[in-house]
């Protein structure tokens, strides 16, 4: 067989089951488990190499199917009862090759979806609106300010968040307020940091704070001490917390 | 329809304020800032829209994300980025698949959507939240209590929807088991 595609030309094992039966011209309502298990099996094995993470779902499949196909080469035992009846081991047999049968047209409609949502990003990619203007001006800033490993995007939603997050409503008297400066707030980050022998969260830093002016003067503070390179923002996985730490903190582990 | 005394008016005023915004404005907020009844204020819209096309304009007002926007045309699009160079930033095949998923049927959980796809969806999930779009919709009721994600109105603006129901009808793209 000369077709063979690296794995990531796929999205996934249900996208190459597709592809196979899509080149065997097979329809979905008579799948050949034991023929189509056969083919699946030999185009993974045929793969010269098997990175272990996209694989794994890949093999996942191959354990269904085989588990499928197995199932459909034992003999089938009739029911003494009725001769009839469906045994029950046939009935589960059916419905899972319904359940794959299913699942494929499900997946197939989605991905015909996507194609679909592809077009229309092609065509509204070329529309410009002002709020496009407003992203080009925040992609033009990103790049002069080092916040390590996240980007401002994921930075500014976490503002985002926070401000709106605010339980007491802004007064609408205006009170004598005590006057925040930034140098204060980077104080006062900066002793947070270095009293949490843990890490600190971007969440922890924050709550502590009242009203939107502090919360908007500390972000300030923060992007000012990491401009300053005293301290950093991290964000090990994706959606994790975002962590704030000393800018040498991965400089004394590397020491240690 | 017999035009108004402020028709000239309500009409620049909405161009003005469409002008302005940063994002889509529906009718309730334009009716609240010119006074005029949002079915006028549709009126309006619909005779700028007739206007601009019958002249050779490059801007255009779209029906969005529930509201109206002024948006260029996509003939100039060459133009705008020159000017801007944009981060060309398409989303990927299985961010569309992952993405259709959720707009037919949201809310919906990680694990659902891994059953309909077949594989893991954490990366792009993280990648459509950070472009905002999709976001935490609640909790569903089971064990676990895992996470529903449902579309925002970011996607709608992007994609140059004016509401989930103009997304096609998912019918029309149910194959019968017996064909492929």
């Amino acid at each position: 067989m000369s077709y063979y595609l690296k794995l990531n030309d796929f999205e996934g094992p249900l996208d190459l089951l597709l592809h196979l039966m899509q080149k065997d011209e097979a329809e979905l309502d008579k799948i050949s488990i034991s023929k189509i298990t056969d083919q699946y099996l030999e185009y993974i094995v045929g793969l010269p190499e098997l990175d272990l993470d996209q694989a794994s779902e890949f093999v996942l499949l191959a354990a269904t199917l085989l588990e499928l196909k197995a199932r459909s080469v034992l003999p089938r035992p009739v029911s003494k009862d009725d001769p009839n009846a469906e045994p029950l081991e046939w009935q589960t047999e059916i419905a899972a090759e319904e359940d794959l049968a299913d699942r494929l047209a499900v997946y197939r409609s989605f991905k015909e979806l996507a194609e679909n949502l592809r077009e229309r990003e092609e065509t509204w990619s070329k529309v410009y609106t002002r709020s496009a203007m407003n992203e080009a001006l925040a992609e033009g800033f990103s790049a002069s300010i080092p916040v390590g490993s996240i980007s401002l995007s994921t930075l500014c939603n976490a503002l985002k968040k926070m401000l709106d997050n605010l339980e007491t409503p802004e007064p609408f008297l205006e009170l004598p307020r005590d006057q925040i400066t930034v140098a204060e707030q980077m104080q006062y980050i900066l002793e947070r940091v270095a009293e949490t022998e843990e890490q600190l969260s971007f969440i922890d830093l924050f709550s502590q704070l009242s009203t939107r002016a502090e919360i908007v003067v500390s972000f300030l503070a923060l992007l000012e001490l990491i401009r300053c390179q005293q301290v950093r923002v991290v964000q090990h996985q994706a959606l994790g917390p975002i962590l704030v730490e000393s800018w040498l903190a991965e400089a004394d582990i590397h020491n240690q | 329809m017999v035009p108004t005394l402020f028709s000239d008016e309500g009409r620049a005023a909405i161009e003005a304020l469409l002008f302005v915004a940063s994002e889509p404005l529906s009718l309730e907020v334009l009716s609240k800032i010119i006074g005029l009844d949002p079915e006028q204020i549709q009126e309006l819209i619909e005779e700028l829209q007739e206007m601009y096309a019958g002249e050779k304009r490059g801007i255009q007002i779209n029906k969005v994300a529930q509201g109206y926007q002024m948006g260029t045309l996509p003939a100039y699009h060459v133009y705008i980025e020159r000017m801007l160079q944009p981060a060309s930033s398409k989303l990927s095949r299985a961010a569309l698949e992952c993405l259709a998923i959720i707009a037919y049927r949201q809310p919906i959980t990680r694990a659902e959507m891994e059953y309909i796809r077949g594989v893991k969806v954490d990366r792009v999930v993280a990648t459509l939240l950070e472009r905002q779009l999709i976001e935490e919709a609640g909790r569903k009721e089971t064990i676990g209590r895992p996470i529903l994600y449902a579309t925002t109105s970011e996607f709608l603006r992007v994609f140059g929807l004016h509401s989930l129901s103009d997304l096609p009808p998912l019918a029309d793209f149910t194959f019968p088991l017996s064909s492929l």
